[in-house]
């Protein structure tokens, strides 16, 4: 699929630490990846299921060799069921600071509305 | 699991229910992350005959709110682990380095959620030869 994500097979799965929060809009989902480059990152929506894949890289640098490794190659591995209440075509995400920030916005139907009162 | 249809406003609620999609996978998985989150921030840890190269993963971290020092052969990263939420929690981790630090040449760099801390290694007293007087 992309240059970062290769050797799949090798590489433990483990569930990144996630959080949910919820707002009036929507829901933020947020997925700690850290060294994983946007690249290797995979987010897919399958019917109402919401599938997290991520590689993070782990290179020696040069002319250096590894003496303590607590953090190994890995494939970073989460499924969601996307609630009844998003609109699962309005879901977005981005890559910062290894952490993956996905939004999942509620349909309008189901949004908090103010009820503007009219004088009688 | 308990099934429900209304939808509950906790997002631990709603992160158990999306859980739940792939239950016993996640199960296993979630619990290799509490494993491994006992020591924060974990590190790989390179070395040569120049120095050594600390690499910390600290995603969503601030890096002007992380602390490195080196003091004698001990580097020192202090910061606060974001969560997300509003509750920071203080962290900080030692490693004994296998040789002393020039400290004027530490430098450090953040991308990606990787803190990668370059140590250069302080230059080494040079064997000095004694003469050895005929007696």
């Amino acid at each position: 699929m992309n240059k970062n994500k290769q050797n799949n097979a090798n590489r433990p799965l483990v569930a990144p630490v996630i959080s949910v929060r919820e707002d009036a809009d929507g829901y933020i989902l947020r997925a700690d990846l850290p060294g994983v480059m946007q690249d290797a990152v995979e987010l897919t929506v399958e019917d109402r299921t919401l599938i997290l894949e991520a590689e993070n890289t782990v290179a020696t640098p040069e002319g250096y060799t590894m003496v303590r490794q607590e953090i190994p190659p890995l494939c970073y591995h989460a499924v969601f069921e996307i609630p009844e209440r998003v609109e699962a075509g309005g879901i977005q995400s981005t890559l910062e600071n290894g952490v993956l920030t996905v939004t999942l916005p509620k349909r309008e139907e189901v949004k908090p509305r103010r009820i503007s009162v009219t004088a009688g | 699991m308990f099934r429900y249809t209304a939808f509950d406003a906790s997002p631990w609620r709603l992160l158990d229910e999306m859980m739940d999609v792939d239950s016993r996978l996640n199960r296993a998985l979630k619990a290799t992350a509490e494993r491994a989150t006992g020591r924060y921030p974990r590190v790989n840890i390179f070395t040569s005959d120049n120095g050594a190269i600390v690499e910390a993963a600290l995603p969503g971290t601030d890096p002007s709110t992380v602390e490195v020092s080196v003091e004698d052969q001990v580097l020192e990263i202090k910061g606060r682990r974001p969560d997300g939420k509003d509750s920071d929690q203080p962290f900080e981790r030692r490693f004994e380095l296998p040789f002393a630090v020039a400290e004027e040449g530490v430098n450090a760099k953040y991308s990606n959620g990787m803190l990668s801390i370059n140590l250069p290694r302080a230059p080494q007293r040079k064997p000095h030869k004694i003469a050895v007087a005929k007696g």
